[in-house]
């Protein structure tokens, strides 16, 4: 078999299906072209499956600008308005750093 | 702060193994795995690598007592994984860390595969983990790391034979192969 045959879910159900495109192109490259030894197959372009991966990245990114309005408006209704959390993208800025921190030790 | 450490050996190439890892979920023995997401991906052709930062969102099961202290609104958790491969030195390297729920508890994880030395024919997997509870409190910070300690392993036990379900669905049953080879020397002795 080439691919699992199920597919797990984006953080977006709309985005599932653009995942999934271009899932199934990076993994054919991966398994034909990156892993192979033939270095005529190999791409000198720098970037795989783009068209596809252009198409999920917009779709996921609304979709976490989307999650990240829905759960300050919550926020703006509780009356914990100083433990407001930070953003999505914010968290995961934060988490990169940590990673590369922790990288150095 | 609690360390966790695993390895492991799987029956199959470097090239097959890491195939798989992209693929591993969904797999019927880690239900807590939702959703995947790519965040970046960067190759690099000269040095044959690729970086990818996945953001996973896992749901699971809490106790109420840690439920109360992450926050009600927080259903799911999500999770930054870096990883790096890199074909030339044919090792692939992942790191992750919790991205929700950071002020109560931290989950830092490593991965390594890489060709074992002793055969070319399988992969090493070598995984730790850091478990800090990042409260003000002492006592809730150990209660945190012992309740994360023995759910990140019950969850490690079963990712991995989640993941050897992958690797059979995609390259056929080593094991067996393995295990009927053996029995064919044993029968002809």
């Amino acid at each position: 078999m080439d691919q699992n045959p199920k597919c797990i879910e984006s953080l977006s159900p709309e985005c599932t299906n653009l995942r999934l495109k271009y899932d199934t192109c990076f993994n054919d490259w991966f398994k034909n072209v990156f892993l192979s030894n033939d270095t005529n197959a190999e791409n000198k372009n720098d970037k795989i499956c783009e068209f596809e991966f252009v198409e999920y990245q917009k779709c996921l990114f609304k979709s976490i600008e989307d999650l990240e309005s829905k759960t300050s408006k919550q926020q703006e209704g509780s009356s914990h308005a100083t433990a407001l959390p930070k953003g999505l993208l914010d968290s995961i800025k934060e988490a990169e750093k940590e990673i590369e921190g922790f990288e150095k030790n | 702060m609690q360390l966790l450490t695993n390895k492991h050996v799987f029956p199959y190439t470097f090239e097959e193994t890491v195939t798989a890892v992209w693929q591993k979920y969904p797999n019927e023995m880690s239900e807590h795995v939702k959703c995947i997401d790519i965040l970046d991906r960067k190759y690099d052709a000269e040095n044959k690598t690729i970086k990818t930062h996945r953001l996973i969102t896992c749901q699971q099961k809490i106790p109420s007592w840690l439920q109360y202290l992450i926050g009600k609104e927080l259903t799911k958790s999500r999770v930054l994984e870096i990883s790096e491969i890199n074909y030339k030195e044919k090792t692939f390297t992942l790191k992750s860390l919790n991205v929700t729920g950071g002020k109560v508890l931290k989950v830092f994880e490593k991965v390594t595969y890489k060709p074992d030395f002793e055969s070319k024919d399988k992969t090493t997997f070598e995984q730790s983990a850091y478990i800090v509870g990042n409260t003000s409190f002492n006592k809730i910070n150990s209660k945190i790391e012992d309740w994360s300690k023995s759910r990140f392993s019950f969850n490690a036990q079963r990712g991995k034979v989640g993941f050897e379900s992958i690797l059979q669905l995609l390259f056929g049953n080593r094991e067996f192969e393995a295990m009927a080879v053996r029995e064919q020397t044993l029968s002809s002795l």
